[in-house]
C-alpha cells in the first residue's frame, strides 16, 4: 500500500529521504522507486518526490509526518482548551474580587486592563518579531523549532519519527514558515484565552448585578470619556447601546450611580472583550495559517544541493537510447586471397604513394634512379585511374610495386580497394611501405597499433609484403635496405 | 513542429570521432563504442536528446565513411541523365553494390537522406585529403543541410585553417570547432546555435535545449561548490581537546584530527567525481589532478602546500611542518614550538569568539586543536583545482604559484571568508566533531546551513564575479 500525499508533505519526505542518503554516503537504490521517479513527467522536482515517496522510507517517513500532524493538531486543541480555561479563570479573578468589593463595584478599566492589556503587549511583541527577521524563521520560528525539537526527542526514540520530525523542522526552518506556525499557534492560544475570558464575563454579568465605575489620581475626565467615546466606536456603529459622556461622567466613583447605565457598560466591556481581544486573533491566526500553507506550497526543493543533484541524471536523463536501428553487416568481408609473389625480372620498382604528409612526397621525389621509378601520388582518382591504365600495358613490366602510405591515416576500405586494383593491374607483387611511426607518436597516436591496424588491411587487400619503417633510417637508407632484400629475393626466385 | 523530433546524423570518415561526438552531447559516456581504429562502428545506432524528459532532438551515429571515391567511380561507370543530382544516389541505393560493397557507405547515405541535417565530423589534424572532398561531394547528393564539425581541434597538429579554407571552396562556411576530448561549454553552445541558424524552424527548440542545459550545468556547479564548501566548513570546525601538559596524548590526537581531516577531503573528492561522472561529457581520468581518485601528495606536508604556493603557518617564520594541526590558543603557531611565543601571540590575535570558554578548559587543563588555515587554503585550492579539471575550464593543469586568473589569488594570499572564520568558533558546524554519536536526531545547525550556501557562492567566484574582498576584510584580532 502506498501513502498518497500533498506537495508539501512530500517535500518534507524528499528531505528525509536526502538528510538519510546525506548521511548514508550513498541514494537509496532501489530500482522501484528510481522508476517511479524517472517515468513521472516534469520537472526535476516532481521526479525527486516521486522517487522519494516511492522508497520504503519515504513511505514510513511519510506515514509518521501524518501522524505527526495529528498529534501536532490533537496538542494544539490541547493547548486551546487551557488557555480558554485560564481565560475563564482570569475573568473570575476580575469579576470575583469585585463581587467582594465594596456593593459589587467594577472598576471599568481596570477589567479591561486585566483581561486585554497583557495580551496587547504581547501583540505589539508579536509585531515586533514579525519585522525583525532573523535566520530561518526569525526568533519565533526558530523557538518553535527548538523546543518541538525537544520535545519529539523526548517523546520518541525511533529512527524514522526522528528523521520525520528532523526533516519537517528542516523544512519549516529553510522556507521561512516556522514564524508564521509559531504565529498561528500563539494566535490560537490568545483567542481561546480571550473567549474563555468573553464567556466567563457573560456568565459573571447574567447572573450577578455589578456597578461600573471608574477613576482617575492623575488625569482629567475628558481623557476618559474620550477613551471610551473611542472603545465605543466600534459597538456604536454596530447599533449597540453604549455608555454616552454623560454617562461616563456620571460613573466616576463617589458619584451616585446610574442604574440604567449597567446596561451600557456591559455591552461595551463584552463588546471590547470580543472585538479587541477574540476577534483580531481569530483573524490573525487564519492570516499566519494561510501565509504559513502558501510558503509551504510556493517553496520548491531546493534543487542545487548536492544531494538532489546527484540524482538528476538518473531520474532525469539527458538522453534515450534508440537503439540500433540499421544493424551492423555479418563480419568483414573475406580477405582477397593474395600474397606470394616473388619479385622477378629486372624491371624497375615503381613507387607510389598514398595520403603523405606534405614534405614526404617531395623526399620520396628524390629518389628517382636508373632502377627506382617514382610515378607520384595516388591521392586522387584520376591520378589512381591513370595508375591503373598504365600499369598492365608498361613494357618491361615493373619488378615491384612500392605503396607508400602513412601511419597517421587511419586504414580504411577505400585503401583495401585501391591496393587490390593496384595488385590486379599488375603481376609484379605490391609492398606496402608505411612511414610516420615517430610523427604519429607524437600527435599522440598508438602507432603500433595503427600499423597492426594497416597490415590487417594489406592482408586484406593481398598485398605481399609490408613494412614499417623505422624512425632512425633516412628515405634512402630504407629504400636500399628494401632493394639489398628485394636482390636478395630475387636471387632466391631464381 | 510539436510533437516532432529534429533529425540529425553524424557522418564523417572512419576514425574521426562520431561516436565520441555523440557521447559528447548526449551525456552519455556508454553509448556505442570508441577506439581509435577504423570501423569501430558498423551500425547505424541513435539516441534521443532530451529537454525535461521531452525527446528534443534524435542523434545518429553512422559508421565511417570509408569508400567515396568508390562510389564517384561507380556513378561515373553508370552515367544516368545530365543534373540528376539526388536522383543518381537513389539509382545508386537500389543496386546491389549499396548491400555489398558500398553497404557501409549505403547506411551513411540512407540515414542522412532520412535525417534533417548531417553533422559532418573532421579530424582536424588530417590534412585535407581528396578522399574527403569526395566525401563531400557524395554527401551533398543527399541533399541536406551539412554542418561541418572540425574535431581535436585543441591537438597541436590541428590544421583548422586548412580545412576552413577547403571547406569554404566548397561552399560551407558555416564551420563549427567543437573538440568532442577537450569538453568546452562554450564550444557546445556555437554548435546548437550553428544548427538553428542552418534551421530556422529548429530555432526555439534548440534554444530551450541550450538554456536547460545551462540551468543543468549551473546547479551542477552550485552543488560542487556546496560540497567544497561544506568540506571547509567541516575543517574549519573541526576541534579536538587535548590535555596540555600530555604530550603523547596530544601528539596522538593530533594525528586522530589529521586522519579524519584526510578522510573527510578523499569523501568530497569522491562525491565531487559522483556529482560529474554521471552528468559528465566523457571524460578522460588522467584529465584530472588525482591518481587513483587521491591527490598525489599528502594534505599535511610542506611539498602540499608549496604545489600551491602556501607557506606554513601564518606565524613568523615557524620552522615546523606545514600544516600541522594548531594550538587555537597560539593561534597560528604550529604545535610544539614556540609555546610561550604562542600564547603571546594568542593573547594578541587569538579570535574573539569562544575565548570564554577556551580559558575555561585551559584551566582545566586542556587546549583545543584545530586545523591551521594554511591548511583551509591548501583544501580550497585543491578543490576548487579539482572543480575546473571536471568542469574542463581549461585542461585541469595548474602551475605552482600560477596566480593567472583563475580567483585562486585570493585563497592563496588574501584573508580567508568570514564565513570560514565564524565557524572556527561552531563545534557544532562540523560534522567531524559529531563522528560516533547516534545522529538521527541531529537537528541542522542552527546558521551552517546559510553558511555553506555563503561559502559556496565565494568557491564558485571567479575574477570579476563580484567585489573584491582582498583590501576589505582583515583577520579578526584583539580580543585579549
Amino acid at each position: 500500500m502506498t501513502v498518497q500525499v500533498g506537495d508539501a508533505t512530500g517535500r518534507i519526505v524528499a528531505e528525509a529521504v536526502r538528510l538519510h542518503e546525506e548521511r548514508a554516503g550513498a541514494p537509496i537504490d532501489e530500482a522501484h522507486a528510481w522508476r517511479q521517479g524517472r517515468d513521472t513527467d516534469g520537472p526535476l522536482e516532481a521526479r525527486i518526490l516521486a522517487r522519494a515517496i516511492a522508497t520504503r522510507l519515504g513511505q514510513q517517513v511519510a506515514g509518521s509526518v501524518e501522524r505527526l500532524r495529528g498529534v501536532a493538531g490533537g496538542a494544539t486543541l490541547v493547548a486551546a482548551a487551557l488557555a480558554a480555561v485560564s481565560g475563564m479563570a482570569a475573568a473570575g479573578v476580575v469579576f470575583g474580587a469585585a463581587a467582594t468589593g465594596p456593593a459589587g463595584q467594577l472598576n471599568i478599566f481596570w477589567v479591561l486592563s486585566s483581561l486585554l492589556g497583557l495580551q496587547t503587549l504581547l501583540l505589539l511583541a508579536w509585531f515586533v518579531f514579525m519585522v525583525l527577521p532573523r535566520a530561518r524563521g526569525g526568533v519565533l520560528g526558530q523557538a518553535l523549532i527548538s523546543v518541538t525539537a525537544s520535545l519529539a526527542q523526548r517523546a520518541n526514540r525511533d529512527g524514522v519519527h526522528a528523521l520525520g520530525v528532523v526533516a519537517l523542522l528542516g523544512w519549516l526552518g529553510r522556507t521561512g514558515s516556522a514564524r508564521w506556525a509559531a504565529g498561528m499557534f500563539t494566535h490560537l492560544l490568545w483567542a481561546a484565552f480571550g473567549l474563555g475570558a468573553l464567556l466567563m464575563s457573560m456568565l459573571a454579568l447574567t447572573f450577578r448585578q455589578y456597578d461600573f465605575v471608574w477613576g482617575t489620581t492623575l488625569l482629567g475626565e475628558a481623557s476618559f470619556v474620550t477613551l471610551v467615546g473611542g472603545l465605543a466606536a466600534l459597538p456604536a456603529a454596530l447599533g449597540l447601546e453604549v455608555p454616552d459622556a454623560s454617562l461616563v461622567t456620571a460613573s466616576r466613583i463617589g458619584i451616585e450611580s446610574m442604574p440604567e447605565g449597567r446596561r451600557a457598560w456591559s455591552t461595551l466591556l463584552l463588546v471590547s472583550l470580543l472585538a479587541y481581544g477574540v476577534l483580531p486573533r481569530l483573524l490573525l491566526a487564519a492570516w499566519c495559517r494561510w501565509r504559513l500553507g502558501r510558503r509551504l506550497r510556493a517553496t520548491g526543493l531546493d534543487l542545487q544541493a548536492p544531494g538532489y543533484q546527484r540524482l538528476a541524471p538518473r531520474l532525469m536523463p539527458a538522453s534515450a537510447a534508440l537503439g540500433v536501428v540499421d544493424p551492423a553487416p555479418p563480419g568483414a568481408g573475406p580477405g582477397a586471397a593474395g600474397g606470394g609473389r616473388r619479385v622477378e625480372g629486372d624491371g624497375p620498382v615503381v613507387l607510389v604513394w598514398l595520403e603523405l604528409e606534405e614534405g614526404c612526397a617531395e623526399r620520396l621525389a628524390r629518389l628517382a634512379d636508373a632502377r627506382v621509378e617514382v610515378w607520384g601520388r595516388v591521392d586522387d582518382r584520376r591520378a589512381l585511374a591513370r595508375l591503373l591504365a598504365e600499369l598492365p600495358g608498361r613494357s618491361p613490366p615493373p619488378a615491384l610495386v612500392v605503396v607508400v602510405s602513412s601511419l597517421l591515416r587511419t586504414p580504411d576500405r577505400h585503401a583495401v580497394a585501391l591496393l587490390s586494383q593496384v595488385r590486379a593491374a599488375t603481376l609484379a607483387p605490391v609492398w606496402l611501405s608505411l612511414t610516420g611511426a615517430e610523427r604519429a607518436g607524437a600527435l599522440g597516436i598508438d602507432a603500433s597499433a595503427r600499423a597492426l591496424a594497416w597490415q590487417a588491411m594489406a592482408r586484406q587487400a593481398g598485398i605481399d609484403e609490408a613494412v614499417v619503417e623505422t624512425a632512425d633510417a633516412s628515405a634512402r637508407a630504407r629504400l636500399e635496405g628494401l632493394f639489398a632484400r628485394l636482390a636478395e629475393e630475387a636471387g632466391h626466385g631464381r | 513542429m510539436a510533437g516532432e523530433i529534429l533529425r540529425v546524423a553524424v557522418v564523417g570518415h572512419t576514425n574521426t570521432g562520431k561516436t565520441s561526438l555523440l557521447r559528447t552531447l548526449l551525456r552519455d559516456t556508454r553509448f556505442g563504442e570508441v577506439r581509435d581504429a577504423p570501423a569501430t562502428t558498423r551500425h547505424v545506432e541513435g539516441a534521443q536528446l532530451l529537454v525535461d524528459g521531452q525527446p528534443l532532438l534524435a542523434l545518429y551515429d553512422t559508421p565511417g565513411l570509408e569508400d567515396a571515391p568508390g562510389i564517384l567511380d561507380w556513378l561515373e561507370a553508370h552515367p544516368g541523365e545530365r543534373h540528376e543530382g539526388a536522383r543518381a544516389l537513389h539509382r545508386f541505393l537500389d543496386t546491389p553494390e549499396a548491400t555489398g560493397r558500398f553497404d557501409q557507405e549505403a547506411k551513411v547515405l540512407r540515414q542522412l537522406q532520412a535525417s534533417d541535417v548531417g553533422l559532418y565530423v573532421i579530424d582536424a589534424r588530417e590534412p585535407v585529403l581528396p578522399k574527403y572532398r569526395d566525401e563531400l561531394t557524395v554527401l551533398a547528393l543527399c541533399a541536406r543541410p551539412l554542418l561541418p564539425v572540425l574535431n581535436f581541434t585543441a591537438s597541436p597538429g590541428a590544421r583548422v585553417d586548412d580545412w576552413r579554407a577547403a571547406l569554404a571552396e566548397l561552399g560551407l562556411h558555416a564551420v563549427i570547432d567543437f573538440d568532442s576530448v577537450v569538453f568546452d561549454a562554450a564550444g557546445e553552445r556555437r554548435l546548437f546555435e550553428k544548427l538553428s541558424s542552418v534551421l530556422d524552424a529548429w530555432r526555439v527548440p534548440l534554444a530551450r535545449l541550450l538554456a536547460v542545459r545551462e540551468r543543468d550545468a549551473q546547479w551542477r556547479r552550485e552543488a560542487a561548490t556546496r560540497l567544497v564548501a561544506d568540506l571547509l566548513l567541516d575543517v574549519a570546525a573541526a576541534v579536538v581537546l587535548v590535555d596540555a601538559d600530555d604530550d603523547a596524548a596530544r601528539r596522538r590526537d593530533e594525528g586522530v584530527l589529521r586522519e579524519a581531516v584526510r578522510a573527510r577531503e578523499q569523501r568530497c573528492n569522491e562525491q565531487l567525481i559522483e556529482l560529474f561522472a554521471f552528468g559528465g561529457v566523457e571524460y578522460a581520468v588522467e584529465a584530472l589532478p588525482l591518481e587513483d581518485g587521491r591527490w598525489h601528495t599528502d594534505l599535511f606536508t610542506p611539498e602540499a602546500l608549496g604545489e600551491y604556493g602556501l607557506k606554513a603557518g601564518r606565524g613568523a617564520g615557524v620552522g615546523a611542518a606545514a600544516g600541522l594541526a594548531v594550538d587555537a590558543l597560539s593561534a597560528g603557531l604550529t604545535l610544539g614550538v614556540g609555546t610561550l611565543t604562542g600564547a603571546m601571540l594568542g593573547a594578541l590575535f587569538g579570535d574573539r569568539h569562544g575565548l570564554g570558554r577556551r580559558w575555561f578548559n585551559r584551566l582545566r587543563g586542556y587546549r583545543e586543536l584545530r586545523v591551521d588555515d594554511a591548511t583551509l587554503r591548501l583544501l580550497a585550492l585543491r578543490q576548487r583545482r579539482l572543480l575546473r579539471a571536471l568542469e574542463r575550464r581549461g585542461h585541469g593543469a595548474v602551475t605552482p604559484l600560477d596566480a593567472s586568473g583563475n580567483g585562486d589569488e585570493r585563497w592563496r594570499s588574501a584573508s580567508l571568508p568570514r564565513t570560514l572564520l565564524r565557524a572556527r568558533a561552531r563545534p557544532e558546524w562540523s560534522a567531524l566533531n559529531l563522528a560516533g554519536g547516534s545522529d538521527a536526531w541531529r537537528v541542522p545547525a542552527p546558521g551552517r546551513e546559510e553558511a555553506c550556501t555563503e561559502l559556496a557562492a565565494r568557491l564558485g567566484e571567479l575574477p570579476g564575479d563580484g567585489p573584491g574582498e582582498v583590501a576589505g576584510a582583515s583577520a579578526p584580532s584583539g580580543g585579549a
